[in-house]
């Protein structure tokens, strides 16, 4: 693990109105999330994504899998807090990149009110261009779903320049990177 | 204001004595300027980054046929339709057809430039379709029912307190001249529309050949909720925003937001690869895409102006230029205000209408060396200048004042003789010797007795 990459990371995503946590096990998650945010089960959903990734985590909340899909987009836009996983971090800049994925709809890190994305310590890269090449690789050609990338959270400086954070998009934006040699 | 470019000097003459204007567009600009320069400065090739961007951008406009071409195959495989559009009108009208099919009579949309150009808004609205412009600073324009001053700070123009009146009479609200409560508001009203549209218009920023990815570039998400949430999307693009491949999106990525907004990345960058599909789990069922040519293809075959094609609307040329900071974006009268609208504005659309905007500049070429893709703005209105005296657009007086002056400099006698004839002229009419287009404002220098020339001489015969 690069800790002057995640340093970076850390300190950009901070620059950008968000926050940035380290888990040392899939375990600590979990506490993370609560701790921040203290909701109930039902005021969060998470992506099927992340019960496929960690089979021995347990997050409080609501796997969206679990909706039938026609009441999703309702439940999306009345949840207080979405929980996805990624496809890459930029230290350079604070980002998320976010894969287009099908247990993982684009809804889900933009309808509820905050938005927290799970990485894991290996999917930091320096800068965007490294990332999106390996992204690039693991499709075949003309098979590349769409990408989102994600810096913090919906902000706008339309009003005399003043920043005003939380307009049409997430309030909050907070990422958790799993390390597990941590 | 009058909007047409031909109205430029009376705009500017009433913009430049607005007070309450200037203050708001100083503090604008030199906030993005300052902000721009903290986060251009972490970059020490900088430099090089833009010969790049230019480089690349230049690929595209020295080939533009072939990259249309390849861009409209990707797109097409990745289950996109795309539409190519001559004319401004060509453009309206696909675009109106492809929503009259949906028989929808709303449309949310976020910014673009190009359904500017277009005059989009009105050309549907007529045809009873309501738009609803959801980018916080377009929402305002909309409301006040004015036209952006500026590419990408719309309402720049606009103080809190404006904006406060314009809300509390057109959306009801108690006076509040808090942008946190003001977006507040916009949010509410806004949310309601996202989720019942289903159609949804956007700008593009880069559209990449190789992968035929459309890509918007946005910090409120209001493009990605016009992008993900409607059953169809309309892109709208002019076809100079082709960039080669999706290997170049680092690079611009690096160039535009710090050069638009001063941040590193913007909040939001969302690539559009095709349709909802088997490869993309989510999003609109259509994606249309309408490339507009608008006189584009043409001017990417002149020698020297097809480098005006280059742009990606950062608008920077606009936050450091001396002119727009005083007179603002409305008294260009064009879609495309400041530097870059100066060079634009003539070639692209009317020349003669535009005849006055290559000359509302100092030529102290701040643009230029702001500009991230390295477009060489100040030359181009030098040359746009003589192309329009060329063509006898400027007044014949001017052409006469011209050929006297001249006449003058050239030679040393004739020079010397100039000077005596307005030092007497000033001895006669005192200090208010007067010089049209510049003694109103300014009193003019006096003229000295003996020139520096004779006085030179003089002393070398001591
Ligand atoms: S001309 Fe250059 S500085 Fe001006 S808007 Fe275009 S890219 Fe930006």
């Amino acid at each position: 693990m690069n800790n002057e990459l995640l340093d970076l990371f850390q300190s950009r995503v901070n620059d950008m109105g968000g926050w940035c946590a380290i888990a040392g096990s899939s375990k600590e998650i979990n506490s993370i999330i609560e701790e921040k945010y203290k909701l109930g089960e039902e005021e969060v959903l998470y992506s099927g994504r992340i019960v496929e990734q960690f089979n021995d985590l347990t997050v409080t909340g609501t796997d969206l899998t679990n909706i039938s899909p026609d009441k999703r987009r309702d439940v999306m836009a009345g949840a207080k807090l979405g929980i996805t996983m990624c496809d890459g971090l930029i230290a350079e800049t604070g980002t998320a990149v976010l894969v287009n994925h099908i247990a993982e709809p684009r809804e889900l890190s933009l309808l509820p009110e905050r938005h927290v994305v799970i990485a894991l310590s290996d999917q930091l890269y320096p800068t965007l261009d490294k990332c999106l090449e390996k992204i690039k690789n693991s499709y075949p050609a003309g098979k590349l779903p769409s990408i989102t990338l994600i810096s913090g959270p919906s902000r706008t400086s339309d009003i005399e320049k003043s920043l005003v954070v939380g307009v049409h998009g997430p309030v909050e934006f907070g990422v958790v990177v799993v390390d597990r040699g941590k | 204001m009058n909007l047409s470019p031909s109205e430029f000097k009376s705009n500017a003459r009433r913009a430049v004595h607005d007070q309450h204007l200037r203050e708001k567009i100083k503090k604008a600009t030199g906030t993005s300027l300052v902000k721009r320069a903290e986060v251009v400065g972490e970059i020490p090739e900088w430099e090089e980054l833009r010969q790049e961007g230019h480089d690349r951008r230049k690929e595209v406009i020295d080939n533009l046929d072939r990259y249309i071409r390849t861009f409209t195959g990707t797109a097409r495989d990745r289950g996109m339709i795309v539409h190519y559009a001559g004319t401004h009108d060509d453009a309206t009208k696909i675009i109106y057809d492809i929503i009259r099919r949906t028989s929808v009579d709303t449309v949310v949309k976020s910014k673009s430039m190009i359904t500017e150009e277009l005059h989009l808004n009105a050309m549907l609205e007529t045809n009873g379709i309501r738009v609803i412009e959801t980018d916080l600073g377009e929402y305002i324009i909309q409301l006040a029912g004015e036209t952006p001053s500026h590419i990408t700070a719309p309402a720049l123009h606009k103080s809190k307190e404006d904006i406060a009146r314009l809300f509390q009479e057109k959306l009801n609200i108690p006076y509040t001249d808090d942008p946190v409560k003001l977006t507040a508001v916009a949010r509410e009203r806004l949310r309601k529309e996202f989720l019942n549209a289903r159609v949804g218009i956007s700008g593009v920023n880069f559209a990449c050949a190789d992968t035929g990815t459309l890509t918007i570039i946005e910090n409120e998400a209001n493009a990605r909720l016009c992008t993900v949430l409607p059953d169809l999307h309309i892109a709208v693009m002019s076809i100079d925003k082709i960039i080669p491949s999706i290997d170049d999106l680092p690079l611009f990525l690096k160039l535009l937001p710090r050069s638009a907004s001063g941040q590193r990345m913007t909040s939001y960058v969302s690539m559009i690869n095709g349709p909802r599909s088997h490869h993309n789990p989510d999003g609109p069922r259509q994606v249309h895409v309408v490339m507009l040519n608008g006189g584009r293809l043409q001017l990417a075959k002149h020698p020297a102006w097809k480098e005006s094609l280059y742009c990606i609307r950062c608008g920077a040329c606009m936050n450091v230029c001396p002119v727009y900071q005083s007179v603002g974006g409305h008294a260009y009268g064009a879609v495309y205000p400041g530097p870059i609208g100066a060079v634009v504005t003539p070639t692209l659309f009317d020349m003669k209408e535009a005849r006055e905007l290559p000359f509302a500049s100092s030529l102290c070429g701040a643009c230029t060396d702001i500009c991230p893709v390295k477009i060489d703005l100040h030359h181009h209105l030098l040359l746009e200048r003589r192309e329009i005296v060329d063509r006898g657009y400027k007044p014949f007086t001017e052409k006469i004042a011209m050929s006297v002056w001249r006449w003058f400099m050239l030679s040393p006698a004739r020079f010397e003789l100039a000077g005596r004839i307005g030092w007497v002229l000033q001895k006669i009419l005192g200090k208010k010797l007067p010089l049209p287009g510049w003694t109103p404002q300014r009193q003019a220098p006096a003229i000295a007795a003996k020139s520096f020339r004779s006085l030179m001489k003089g002393d070398s015969k001591k």
